[in-house]
């Protein structure tokens, strides 16, 4: 009796302590709240969870400036079950992430750090040494390479040496940056997510673009992998646990740029 | 125009896919949800409005398959992850596992 008593006692308080225990679900209805910010004339919107008012992890109070980004936030909120999945709502995340700025990130730091990308991105450097890959990479690879180049005017180029550190110059860096600063702050932080989830500039700027949908981006960043899943064999709770969450933070975070800066609400003069 | 027309109707079929697919996570997803509104305000106006203003051609279908893809990848990855949820096995299970009995215990 004791030892059962023991059992469910450390199994209760161990429970209670993990990292790993989820919060659950507090709220039954969530609400777009819309303001009318007088200094600027532009409209605010909060999200509303019953009649709580959502905060950032920094404390304060979300706000955002997208009408649509707001609705697509509170509804990560209103389809969630009986626990809340909080590190699968990738635009909430994001939204937190670029009003907080816990990383003390600026417009330099971070697109320095998507410039960085550039040079070792996953799209120009082919491997010869796989003559079925070295196929499937001119036919994936090349077209996002052109679009890149066609757009920014820039003469990048794909590599078949991975010691190549030549594969933009000074100059293309230069209209690349230029690109790149063209986004406001929360925009950024959404193209450092999206570059980083798949491990590729060249991909996340096609995507951003609307030059190709998500499923194509995702299978031009895991080319590698199908390659050899189609000689080998694919295992889903490894292969397709990971395609599927490059799909969520992909299209989240292009959702994210697209509505920063795509502003739908009129200003006031 | 035929082309334009074609874009109009797959932005309309997209979206009616994003609501079937919100219904399927959200219980409380209503034509009364504000969610709702905005999709079925965004499939008429796209009619009218994208192809002339938007900055790419494709923009407002593009936008609408990312939200697709969003959604959709978000209930594929749950359906998964509870699908494939490990959890260490019991030292009976991982016992019987390899055709064996632990001793029975008195408690």
């Amino acid at each position: 009796m004791s030892v059962k008593l023991g059992f469910f006692v450390r199994r209760f308080v161990s429970n209670q302590a993990s990292a790993l225990t989820k919060p659950g679900k507090f709220y039954k209805e969530v609400t777009v709240v819309n303001e009318l910010d007088e200094e600027t004339g532009n409209q605010t919107h909060k999200i509303l969870l019953d009649n709580r008012i959502l905060k950032t992890q920094g404390g304060k109070v979300l706000k955002l400036h997208s009408y649509p980004l707001a609705l697509a936030i509170a509804q990560e909120w209103s389809s969630q079950s009986e626990y809340l999945q909080l590190g699968q709502m990738r635009l909430t995340g994001l939204a937190f992430t670029a009003q907080d700025n816990p990383l003390e990130q600026s417009v330099d730091t971070i697109s320095q750090k998507v410039l960085d990308y550039v040079d070792g991105d996953t799209v120009l450097f082919f491997n010869t040494e796989n003559s079925k890959l070295h196929r499937y990479q001119m036919e994936n690879w090349a077209p996002l390479i052109n679009n890149l180049n066609s757009d920014l005017g820039t003469r990048v180029r794909a590599s078949e040496n991975i010691l190549d550190c030549d594969v933009a110059n000074a100059n293309d860096k230069e209209k690349i940056d230029r690109w790149i600063r063209q986004h406001n702050f929360p925009a950024l932080v959404g193209l450092q997510y999206a570059t980083e989830s798949v491990k590729s500039f060249i991909i996340a700027y096609n995507a951003i673009r609307h030059h190709i949908d998500t499923e194509v981006a995702i299978d031009a960043a895991t080319l590698e992998q199908r390659t050899q899943a189609e000689t080998w064999g694919n295992v889903e709770w490894s292969h397709g646990l990971e395609r599927e969450e490059l799909m969520t933070r992909l299209s989240a975070a292009c959702l994210f740029i697209y509505f920063n800066s795509n502003n739908f609400t009129s200003k006031r003069i | 125009m035929a082309e334009a027309a074609r874009k109009g109707l797959s932005t309309l079929n997209t979206i009616k896919t994003i609501i079937s697919e919100l219904k399927k996570v959200d219980k409380t997803f209503t034509p009364a949800s504000a969610q709702y509104k905005f999709l079925m305000e965004q499939s008429r106006a796209d009619q009218v409005t994208t192809r002339r203003y938007s900055k790419a051609e494709n923009e407002s279908e593009s936008v609408a398959k990312l939200y697709l893809a969003y959604v959709q990848g978000t209930r594929r990855l749950n359906e998964l992850q509870e699908k494939y949820k490990g959890g260490e096995k019991t030292v009976e299970e991982s016992a019987r596992l390899v055709g064996l009995k632990l001793p029975e215990r008195k408690y």
